[in-house]
């Protein structure tokens, strides 16, 4: 019983403190303009004026939907592809296996900003500026969701892949019958932080678009910080908005990152 | 009407000897700044009937962004870039020299500290668009507190530190001053002790003056006890410090006023207190640079002369509360909407241009660690100089 | 490279399902990072003289931009400082997170809003989790500071003294990032059979024996995965440290040399990049490469599945 009460008092205590960043951003978005590092906590004077602001002046509204069909058509995409390449390196064998996955794995040990001249000068070429395929495309490639996905699938006993297989399923029909529903939690996973990387992309997205109609939220949120002062409440305000998406989808994925194998409700 | 506008433009742009065309610009101002440069091209856009595009582009970002625009040859005609930024775009080939585009007959209407920054081999890469130097900000509440005159600042060094002293109560962890540690805000320092940074291509910022101004702003710290540390890293910095009421005196430039005006704070600004060589500033700001590439290079000159000319610049100040970038400017900025921009253009008579190095950021990278390592007393001043002397004496024989 | 090839055996058919799953991944992996990486090589190799021209107006430099680098003292220092980050940083988050997961892992009453809770601050952005530690840091207004100051301990600024620096960073970090480790940790003790807890239950085998024959083989495959991940977040640790320590953090005195405590090769890489020295920056990305890649290589060694 007290053993029980400490933990739950140890949790709270730590989410307290794992939260105080978000509540810090939240409060701080109330603050009126030009407030935003004052160490008070609570705002003296809180106003919505920085959300007005931010909702208004930019054109938030047409960000907001070209960040969400980016991010959506990147993660679903990313994830897909990395799904099908993780189970072929985990269950499959082939030439040049181990060789091709540590060849992906360099790929992430390079910076990212030694990507972007010639990722642009190909995007380019192709004639792909100011187009969703020049955000989306380029980022299809997630080395980091296929790793995960390796090592997570790898798990998976191969007693009920050859069960599937003796049923005369094809490999496309085990990866979804067997493999999707015993990894969702980390296909979930894998999906929203290609989500999550493709909503933050700023870099990538300001370079490749022209126009202000292609622009995406972090870009947009950018455009708060100029050469000598950053409006930190209007950041944070934007902020709040614009992490409230990639909450809500956090939240209605929920059950499939807290599912796991539970014995008996896998049939092939 | 439309008609006759439109024959009114083409006998215009004839008689210029130009041919209308468009020219595309990519600046990164803030929300008010915009508004403004867009009622600017607008009425350039009437008077010479060229079109111009403006794309509106974050700050920062804004180096990646041109670097990968020249690599396929879709940079625009002009954009807006850091002083920095514009030796190593010309270094590089990046951008086009304007002395063949006649930069000479407006270059000395322009700032000369602010153009200065500019001027790489003995040419004019670049023009200012915007200029701005520091001064000193003082509370003045904090000054009743302690029993000074809240209209006098302190006008030298020696007051500074008296100032100070009777300032700092560290029962209410109030300090008399927070500073910061980079090599652009302790320029003024240097400035003020009549030492200089950079001569024929060398740094000289090891001479005795040199010594003896670094030396003032330890003791500022170690010794007077006025400072608040602020220059350490993770403490509260002077923006943060002055606008919590916490220092009572900070350096800063004309783009704190207005926030500090929005939060209600009682501050007065003064100018950067005396030295043996007078009250000296830095200068800081932005120019407009034409790319190499651009097939529209006489245009957008065009354009630039007028964005600097003397009207234009006389509404940017005025709409702006901004230093004008042209000198005919100077007397025509309405002191009565912006009194305290007073201040800052009499400090702007006495800025020293900013040192015309290859990587400015590089300098300032291989310059503030040692600084910060006096400042904490790991090392002796005239050590530390002479440090700093080698190592950027090394970075301005590098090749580019 | 035996180990590589070794696989001839394998059927064409086999090799041509195998690789046909891969191909969505392989051709848009193909373009935009192995061309750009081969790019980069070549780019090391050489120095960018005319922006206009990244591609063919290259001047060769040799290896000058390898030996430049391996003669730069503040380039081992961000390597070790870099070191230093990774050490503290992976095993405490790997600890923190595995803890995380076992209270959570039950049915403890409102476990889901706690991990939710603890799964949250991953997704924020580094930048304002920077901010906000700075100012719970800051002395002497910061909370953390009044906190020790409260319980009578007097503590010196965390983020400006050389010895507390880099734990405070790692501190912050670890608390924005261990809902993720948790995450996969519950995911993958979820999946661990209940019968094989039940049959050692019935060897008689304890609590603490339990997770340590059973839990932690099964879960090799998650901590391989945090390590490696981590080593590579690790060297292109960037936004955290420009956050809070701006300028490379308090700076000490080495044998002459003055080098600041949070000056990672992130940081270094970030400052070359800016100056425009692509070749330069391109040659320490390789060296960072190949360290990665040895660190990797050493932990699948070592935490081999079987």
């Amino acid at each position: 019983m007290s053993r029980r009460f400490f933990i739950y008092i140890f949790l709270i205590i730590l989410v307290v403190v794992v939260l105080f960043p978000f509540f810090w951003m939240f409060v701080t978005s109330f603050k009126p303009q030009g407030t935003g590092l004052s160490m008070t906590i609570i705002p003296e004077k809180p106003t919505l004026e920085n959300f007005k602001l931010v909702l208004t002046q930019y054109k938030f509204g047409r960000y907001f939907f070209n960040s969400f069909v980016v991010s959506t058509l990147g993660g679903i995409f990313s994830t897909l592809f990395a799904v099908l390449a993780a189970y072929s390196f985990a269950k499959r064998r082939f030439f040049f296996r181990n060789g091709l996955f540590f060849l992906f794995l360099s790929a992430m040990m390079v910076p990212g900003m030694m990507f972007m001249i010639p990722q642009f000068v190909i995007v380019s070429r192709l004639g792909w500026i100011n187009s969703y395929k020049a955000m989306v495309i380029p980022h299809l490639a997630n080395v980091f969701g296929l790793f995960l996905l390796t090592q997570f699938i790898r798990g998976i006993p191969n007693s009920l892949i050859e069960a599937s297989r003796i049923d005369g399923a094809s490999e496309i029909g085990v990866i979804y019958r067997v493999i999707l529903p015993l990894s969702m939690p980390i296909v979930a996973t894998v999906f929203l932080l290609s989500f999550q990387f493709n909503w933050n992309n700023f870099l990538w997205q300001l370079i490749v678009t022209t126009k202000e109609s292609m622009y995406t939220v972090p870009v947009g949120l950018a455009m708060f910080r100029s050469a000598h002062e950053e409006l930190y409440t209007l950041r944070m305000a934007a902020s709040s908005i614009s992490i409230f998406p990639i909450v809500l989808l956090f939240l209605f994925t929920q059950r499939y990152f807290i599912q796991g194998l539970t014995e008996g409700a896998v049939k092939g | 009407m439309k008609r006759v506008l439109a024959v009114f433009f083409l006998i215009l742009v004839l008689s210029n000897g130009l041919i209308a065309g468009n020219i595309s610009i990519w600046v990164n101002y803030n929300d008010e700044e915009h508004k403004v440069f867009k009622e600017i091209v607008e009425d350039y856009e009437e008077i010479s009937g060229i079109e111009v595009e403006i794309q509106r582009i974050p700050f920062d970002g804004t180096e990646q962004k041109i670097l990968t625009a020249l690599a396929t040859r879709t940079a625009p005609d002009i954009a807006r870039v850091d002083y920095s930024f514009v030796s190593k775009l010309a270094l590089r080939g990046g951008v086009c020299s304007l002395d063949e585009l006649g930069v000479e007959e407006i270059k000395d209407q322009l700032v000369p500290a602010a153009l200065s920054g500019n001027i790489i081999n003995g040419k004019i890469y670049g023009i200012p668009d915007q200029t701005n130097c520091i001064c000193l900000f003082y509370n003045k509440k904090l000054f009743r507190e302690a029993g000074l005159d809240p209209e006098k600042p302190p006008t030298n060094w020696d007051e500074f530190v008296e100032y100070g002293e009777k300032l700092t109560d560290l029962d209410k962890e109030v300090y008399g001053f927070g500073m910061r540690n980079t090599l652009w805000w302790t320029l003024p320092f240097f400035y003020t002790f009549g030492a200089r940074f950079i001569m024929d291509g060398k740094c000289v910022l090891n001479s005795q003056e040199g010594i003896d101004a670094l030396q003032f702003k330890i003791d500022l710290y170690s010794r007077y006890k006025i400072e608040a540390g602020a220059w350490k890293s993770g403490a509260v910095n002077p923006d943060m410090g002055f606008q919590n009421e916490k220092y009572g005196m900070v350096l800063n430039g004309p783009w704190r006023m207005k926030p500090l005006l929005n939060i209600g704070i009682d501050f007065g600004v003064g100018m950067i207190p005396e030295g043996i060589a007078g009250s000296v500033t830095t200068v800081g700001g932005t120019n407009m640079v034409i790319f190499r590439g651009s097939e529209n290079k006489e245009l957008a000159f065009d354009f630039l002369k007028f964005l600097t000319s003397e009207e234009i610049q006389i509404k940017w100040a005025n709409d702006l509360g901004q230093i004008p970038v042209n000198i005919n400017s100077f007397d025509d900025v309405d002191l009565d909407k912006h009194p305290y921009l007073e201040i800052f253009l009499n400090q702007m008579e006495t800025a020293v241009p900013r040192p015309v190095v290859p990587d400015y950021p590089g300098i300032e990278t291989a310059v503030n660690p040692q600084m910060e390592a006096s400042l904490s007393g790991k090392r002796s001043v005239k050590e530390t100089l002479d440090v700093i002397k080698l190592k950027v004496d090394k970075l301005l024989e590098e090749e580019y | 490279m035996k180990r590589l090839f070794r696989d001839t055996s394998i059927s064409g058919r086999e090799n041509l399902i195998s690789f046909s799953l891969i191909l969505p991944f392989l051709i848009i992996f193909c373009i935009f990072l192995l061309y750009p990486i081969i790019y980069s090589l070549i780019l090391s190799f050489h120095r960018v003289t005319d922006l206009y021209d990244v591609f063919g107006g290259l001047k060769l430099v040799g290896g000058r931009n390898y030996t430049k680098l391996f003669h730069d003292v503040e380039f081992w220092w961000a390597i070790l400082m870099t070191l230093y980050y990774a050490a503290l940083s992976i095993p405490i988050g790997i600890v923190f997170s595995f803890l995380l997961a076992v209270f959570l892992v039950g049915r403890i009453k409102g476990s889901r809003i706690f991990r939710t809770c603890f799964f949250l601050p991953f997704v924020l952005d580094v930048f304002v989790v920077a901010i906000v530690w700075t100012l719970l840091y800051s002395s002497p207004y910061g909370i953390v500071m009044k906190l020790f100051e409260l319980i009578g301990l007097k503590i010196p600024p965390l983020l400006s003294t050389p010895a507390t620096s880099m734990p405070a960073i790692v501190a912050a970090m670890t608390l924005k990032n261990a809902g993720f480790g948790m995450i996969l940790f519950i995911a993958s003790i979820n999946n661990i059979p209940q019968s094989l807890y039940e049959a050692a239950s019935i060897d008689g085998v304890s609590g603490f024996a339990k997770h340590r024959y059973i839990t932690i083989p099964l879960i090799k495959p998650v901590i391989l995965f945090l390590v490696v991940t981590g080593t590579i977040a690790s060297l292109s640790a960037f936004a955290e440290f420009y956050g809070m320590t701006r300028d490379g953090g308090p700076m000490i005195n080495l044998k002459g040399n003055i080098v600041g405590i949070t000056r990672v090769t992130g940081m270094y890489l970030f400052r070359e990049f800016r100056s425009l020295k692509l070749g330069y920056a391109a040659a320490i990305s390789f060296v960072l490469l190949i360290i990665s890649l040895t660190i990797s290589l050493i932990s699948f060694r070592l935490l081999r599945e079987r």
